[in-house]
């Protein structure tokens, strides 16, 4: 079975954030694990296995794209990565889902205020 | 000496991913400051290495453009082919160590389980159980309802006579042919005393479908055993 037959949400959380960090702009891994350190304020942090295990999955799938090195960068080893259009409309799928989610938990958690039928 | 290690584990990463991600997995763990951080990386990477070969069967090799699947004009996704498909050198070596290790593993688990005595593993298919006891199966440790008896019964060998056994009364007689008619007695379970006798004589078995089939007489020296003759 290839990638793209793969079913796209839910997203694992790895992937949910390495999309999302990359989502405003092109990206190395490096800046990768900081952007999602910072968006998660510290509480989710990505060894480079793991990263790049899910880059690697998302290239497959046409989410990402390699955009190689990129001249001037102090380590010249670095890649650079883009979200392509398909992989924005996979994250975005991703959060509605989520809102939908949200909202429902919502709606279920809400406790009906008191004197009220 | 950490980052010796981490080079290494790299290293053994398959040879797409190596080729891929294996110069700015490095050039992270160089930005890695502290040796607890160095060491949940070296730890990261042997977790990484592990998931690439056996979860990531598919990323092995690389990505081949002319091999990606292409759509239909209408939309509608084509089938996949695999005539032009090779699977590598190195999946099949790694298919077959892994087909190898698993046949081991079972063949060990058999020999272990069922005492050094290799038994495939089938389902068991039990038959319906029959409301009618199978024959012999059926023992009666009272007298049996006389009607069981009831029959005549014919012995396998030529010379031996056709016995006659009726019900009247509640009462079992037993007819041989030239002698009168001798009434039985009730033994134990299907056995019974022929005339004055103290010792059970008769006996009935092979019980089938509400009769018995089968009749042993013991007369003294003489033994014969007859079968009952179907209606």
């Amino acid at each position: 079975m290839r990638d793209n037959d793969k079913k796209t949400t839910p997203l694992s959380p790895a992937l949910f954030h390495i999309l999302m960090a990359i989502a405003g702009h092109d990206l190395h891994g490096y800046a990768i694990m900081q952007e999602i350190s910072r968006q998660t304020e510290g509480e989710y942090t990505l060894g480079p296995g793991t990263l790049y295990d899910n880059l690697q999955k998302a290239i497959r799938r046409r989410w990402v794209v390699d955009l190689g090195h990129r001249a001037g960068d102090d380590d010249p080893r670095r890649r650079y990565y883009r979200l392509t259009l398909l992989g924005t409309s996979v994250l975005s799928a991703e959060v509605s889902r989520l809102e939908n989610m949200i909202r429902d938990a919502k709606v279920r958690l809400r406790i009906p205020k008191p004197g009220r039928a | 000496m950490l980052r010796t290690l981490f080079q290494l584990l790299v290293g053994l990463h398959p040879r797409a991913f190596r080729r891929r991600f294996a110069p700015e997995m490095l050039s992270i763990f160089d930005h890695a400051t502290g040796k607890r951080i160095a060491l949940s990386l070296v730890a990261d990477a042997f977790i990484s290495l592990l998931r690439q070969w056996v979860l990531r069967p598919g990323y092995w090799s690389e990505p081949n453009p002319a091999e990606e699947p292409q759509m239909a004009s209408a939309g509608a996704r084509s089938f996949y082919i695999f005539a032009n498909y090779r699977p590598s050198g190195m999946a099949l070596l790694h298919g077959a160590t892994l087909s190898l290790a698993a046949f081991i593993t079972i063949t060990l688990a058999f020999i272990h389980t069922s005492g050094s005595k290799v038994q495939p593993w089938l389902p068991r298919i039990e038959a319906e159980k029959s409301e009618i006891p199978p024959a012999e199966q059926k023992v009666f440790k009272s007298s049996p309802p006389l009607e069981f008896c009831e029959g005549t019964y014919v012995s396998d060998t030529p010379d031996s006579p056709k016995v006659d056994v009726t019900v009247e009364e509640n009462q079992l007689f037993l007819s041989l042919p030239g002698k009168t008619r001798t009434a039985l007695a009730p033994c134990s379970g299907s056995a019974f005393r022929y005339g004055g006798s103290s010792s059970c004589q008769i006996t009935f078995s092979n019980f089938d479908r509400g009769r018995f089939r089968k009749l042993e007489i013991n007369q003294g020296v003489r033994h014969f055993t007859a079968t009952r003759l179907q209606k």
